[in-house]
């Protein structure tokens, strides 16, 4: 019974931390800079301004524009449901749930293609045309991920996996090479620098920015929220699973406020190495994006290799 | 973490670095990837010697850094400079098929030395890293069209050619001073070379170095 009371708190701490994660890389951005950046909270008080305000929807849209918030909200929340962030019971999830939040997610990518092309305008479309073609090149890495998952920790179910990665060796030779494939993917399915632009305001450079383009109102609080819970839900995955170690396996109140710090010091950790990469590159032109996917798709396939030959 | 496992860390990363540098086209980039490859050997063989208790292997590791890491890079980048030229412009095999060879490489050779496994020594696992970059040394030289990038394939080579010393059989300390003098001066008769070629042709991409006349 606490454990499902577990994963209500694991979930809402997902959903709600997901905002600040994002205040958090722009502040760090901001100071790398030299600026004093917008404060920690902002993205709080921008959904709670967008809640507010009307929608403007264009004649030629149909249901799917209209639809499209719900579903993407709706669809990482469940996804998040299933991700261990610093409390793991081998009982809770389901054999292959790796899988399932991987296709919750393809969900989310799907309808918001489909309602950038809704609006007839020609921003949405060249958005999602770009959109699908850089997560068409991410996903045989993330299943090549899963593989890897599988093969270093022996089971099928994320939750025990994380239970089990917490004790492995993060430094032998394959982890090398899958963190830097699965940080390549987290870059390139949250819409970060070097893959998309999220701050920018030049159309013709937009990835993300250009599907959700003609939103407003209520409509682009859910989606702003959703993709700040998609980045964070990525995040946790690659700190649980890529970079294992301090997750607490058992229920005592002083086992998990350790674990909960751990967590929240390796995410924060995670935002300065974003915020870097951020500042120090620019936006690839879309042409060099499979070369980005070979590199993480290679990297992956090196790291089974060396797995497989490691284990005999 | 013990010596043995930072050894296997650092040859996982050489691995990495090596498959990963198959899909870099810009000049700077694949030298800044052979200093971190020779960098790391260096370690190694640094940490083997503290391991096993030899301190004679200091020697060639300490060489092996202060030339494959310092000078030759140091040669390369200057002929860059000098010939102006940033990035490969044409290559016969595009960047993300060139990774997925150099991946499939990495299988070929992990799958070669499978049948080897038992037979030999504590650093014997290392040999399908050794083999690994060999061959995707040959596969840069083979690929590329820039003399600079064949050239650094070959000093791939010759770091794959080490790592199989190192892993199989003793360091010679002769052997190993005359390969690295000669990679140097290898590296500096390459610089003039090139000089000179793109002095009379006016380009460096040796395929079109196969005419007779202009």
């Amino acid at each position: 019974m606490i454990k499902y009371l577990m994963i209500l708190i694991q979930t809402a701490l997902l959903v709600g931390l997901a905002p600040l994660f994002v205040g958090v890389v722009r502040k760090f951005k901001a100071m790398l800079r030299g600026k004093k950046g917008t404060p920690l909270l902002q993205m709080y008080y921008d959904i709670w301004k967008l809640l507010q305000k009307g929608r403007i929807i264009s004649v030629h849209a149909s249901f799917i524009t209209t639809l499209t918030p719900v579903i993407s909200l709706v669809a990482i929340i469940t996804a998040s449901l299933f991700v261990p962030v610093f409390y793991v019971s081998p009982e809770l999830g389901f054999t292959g749930d790796f899988i399932l939040v991987i296709y919750l997610i393809a969900v989310i990518k799907f309808f918001n293609a489909h309602s950038g092309l809704d609006a007839s305008s020609t921003f949405g479309g060249m958005g999602g045309s770009r959109e699908m073609f850089i997560s068409m090149l991410a996903e045989p890495a993330i299943f090549l991920g899963f593989v890897y998952i599988f093969l270093r920790s022996g089971e099928l179910n994320l939750n025990s996996a994380a239970a089990s990665l917490n004790t492995k060796l993060v430094l032998a030779p394959a982890s090398i090479a899958a963190f830097f494939a699965f940080f390549i993917i987290l870059i390139m399915e949250n819409a970060r620098i070097p893959i998309d632009n999220p701050e920018t305001h030049l159309e013709l450079t937009m990835v993300h920015e250009a599907m959700i383009l003609e939103y407003s109102g209520r409509d682009l609080a859910l989606i702003e929220l959703a993709s700040s819970v998609k980045l964070l839900v990525f995040s946790t995955l690659f700190v649980n699973l890529f970079v294992g170690g301090g997750i607490a396996a058992s229920l005592n109140p002083g086992g998990l406020l350790v674990a909960l710090v751990v967590y929240l010091l390796k995410i924060l950790a995670l935002a300065f190495i974003l915020s870097v990469l951020e500042v120090w590159s620019a936006k690839y032109r879309v042409f060099r994006m499979p070369d980005v996917g070979a590199m993480a798709v290679t990297s992956m396939f090196v790291a089974i290799i060396l797995l497989l030959v490691s284990r005999g | 973490m013990t010596t043995g496992q930072w050894i296997d860390f650092l040859m996982g990363f050489i691995l990495l670095i090596t498959v990963v540098s198959t899909g870099f086209r810009r000049l700077h980039l694949m030298v800044r990837c052979l200093i971190l490859q020779s960098t790391a050997l260096s370690l190694v063989l640094a940490l083997k010697a503290y391991a096993a208790g030899e301190p004679h292997l200091l020697i060639p590791a300490f060489l092996t850094f202060l030339i494959k890491g310092v000078a030759i890079p140091y040669v390369m980048f200057r002929v860059i400079v000098q010939l102006k030229i940033k990035r490969e412009l044409e290559t016969y095999v595009s960047v993300p098929l060139s990774m997925l060879c150099g991946g499939i490489l990495v299988y070929i050779a992990f799958f070669a030395t499978r049948v080897m496994a038992g037979e030999l020594g504590v650093f014997g696992q290392h040999l399908p890293v050794a083999i690994t970059s060999i061959l995707i040394g040959i596969f840069m030289m083979v690929t590329r069209t820039t003399a600079i990038s064949q050239m650094i394939g070959f000093l791939i080579i010759e770091n794959g050619i080490f790592i199989a010393e190192m892993s199989t059989t003793g360091m010679d300390l002769l052997i190993e001073v005359g390969i690295l003098f000669e990679l140097l001066i290898g590296a500096i008769i390459m610089g003039i070379m090139l000089f000179n070629i793109n002095k009379n042709f006016n380009t460096i991409n040796t395929s079109k170095l196969t005419t007779l006349k202009e």
